[in-house]
């Protein structure tokens, strides 16, 4: 009879968590295509946008609670002409994922904002985008992975242990920042491509103890800024090129910067 | 060269300029001795005036450098302890800077090529500076500033080499190449 018993609440328990787990997808081609999607709960949020021509296309997700996944994939073909292109996602809770696929999506506002602990944000964006990725809480995880000329990426983290990451290849004239406040936290900026981030500027400032900062870069004509201020920080910059500048600042003690090239 | 290295009360300023003009021309070497006032007045120079004329005895190879035609820059600017700085560069038209305020800290320096240039500014005690630079057209600018320091500066193809450790000052000048203005303060 107890073992009864146990199995109707189990039952019962399992049944109300599957109602409390949302899942809603938003498919739009054409053009004009615009999509919110706002949710509350541990939820999974998709938008799948695909145009071509002369188009516009914005997408949001706002998501508030535990163990969200948010997913946007933005598909465009053929010769475009964008305006007012750009997506949003927003999360606030504990767990939450956020994934921005713009391939062939020149131009776009990419946002991600997650307040909360362990979230991850990934953005793939190609060329002209505005990548902003914004994380506060603890253990945060931050990558743009970028193609193409003239992306600007924004990284700006607070709070412990976070981990950011621009990866570029074969892009150029490009601007990146990024910034992290407290202590055990990563930043890298990675390009092995022979043209990845050629002419491009990138700065990271940490503020707090035990942060590491690596710029890595094999293309031409770039401009790496490394400020750290606080104890037992790293920063290491490597140009395999010609023509790039690197700087770094520390304020503290028992830091260590290397700055190597050839 | 410029190696500075300061005491608290009087000055004595030794000026030296060892190097060839041009490679037709023999070694020559001139010594000059300045006496200056951090007050200026008369006919004595300050003490930043006096850098600041030295500044402007680097070769003028290695001062192009400072224009948009340098290869690699390389900066590292440490304020505080212990921390440690390090530049490493290879191919030709670099610059390397080293500014480092704090004491115990330690900055290695190698550059490897044609037409290179270190200037290294490091005020503190117990702080430690390794140089090394090989190839042509070798120029670089030291300041030190403080007491227990461990420098060891070299450069190759019949250049300079400057050593010095803890509270003493050996100096030794080997063969030079090149325009080696020295500024020493001491009592």
């Amino acid at each position: 009879m107890k073992k009864l018993i146990t199995i109707i609440f189990a039952f019962i328990f399992s049944t109300s968590i599957a109602f409390a787990q949302n899942d809603a997808t938003i498919t739009q081609t054409g053009s004009n295509a615009d999509a919110t999607i706002n949710q509350t709960g541990s939820n999974e949020a998709t938008i799948n946008q695909a145009t071509s021509g002369i188009t516009q296309f914005v997408s949001t997700i706002n998501q508030i609670g535990e163990n969200n996944k948010a997913t946007t994939n933005l598909t465009a073909s053929g010769s475009m002409t964008h305006k007012g292109v750009s997506t949003a996602q927003t999360q606030e809770g504990d767990n939450n994922n956020a994934t921005i696929e713009a391939n062939g999506s020149p131009g776009m506002n990419v946002t991600q904002y997650q307040k909360g602990d362990a979230n991850e944000a990934i953005a793939v964006a190609k060329h002209n985008a505005d990548v902003k990725q914004e994380q506060i809480g603890n253990n945060n995880y931050a990558e743009a992975d970028l193609v193409g000329k003239g992306v600007h990426t924004t990284q700006i983290q607070e709070g412990n242990e976070n981990s950011a990451t621009m990866y570029s290849g074969k892009s150029s004239v490009g601007v990146t920042y990024q910034e992290q406040i407290g202590d055990n936290n990563s930043s890298d900026i990675l390009s092995f491509a022979s043209r990845g981030s050629a002419r491009s500027y990138v700065d990271t400032y940490q503020e707090g103890d035990f942060n590491t900062a690596t710029v890595e870069v094999n293309a031409v004509g770039n401009n790496a800024d490394i400020d750290q201020i606080g104890n037992m920080n790293e920063a290491l910059i490597t140009f395999g090129s010609e023509f790039n500048t690197a700087t770094v600042h520390q304020n503290g003690n028992s830091n260590t910067a290397t700055i190597t090239q050839y | 060269m410029v190696v500075i290295m300061k005491k608290p009360t009087r000055y004595l300023l030794l000026l030296l300029f060892l190097g060839l003009m041009t490679h037709n021309l023999q070694a020559q070497v001139a010594i000059k001795q300045v006496d200056f006032d951090e007050n200026t007045d008369g006919n004595s120079i300050s003490e930043e005036e006096m850098i600041r004329r030295l500044s402007g005895i680097i070769p003028i190879g290695n001062l192009q450098l400072l224009g948009a035609e340098a290869n690699h820059v390389a900066n590292i600017h440490l304020e505080g302890n212990r921390n440690y700085a390090s530049i490493n560069q290879q191919g030709s038209s670099n610059i390397g800077i080293i500014n480092i305020i704090g004491s115990g800290n330690q900055a290695d320096l190698a550059q490897d090529g044609t037409n290179l240039l270190s200037l290294m500014d490091i005020e503190g005690n117990g702080n430690m500076l390794d140089s090394q630079q090989e190839g042509n057209n070798v120029g670089s600018l030291v300041r030190v500033e403080g007491s227990g320091l461990k420098i060891n500066l070299l450069q190759n193809e019949s250049g300079f080499q400057y050593s010095q450790a803890g509270y003493t000052n050996p100096l030794t000048i080997t063969t030079s190449q090149r325009y080696v203005p020295i500024i020493i303060k001491n009592n």
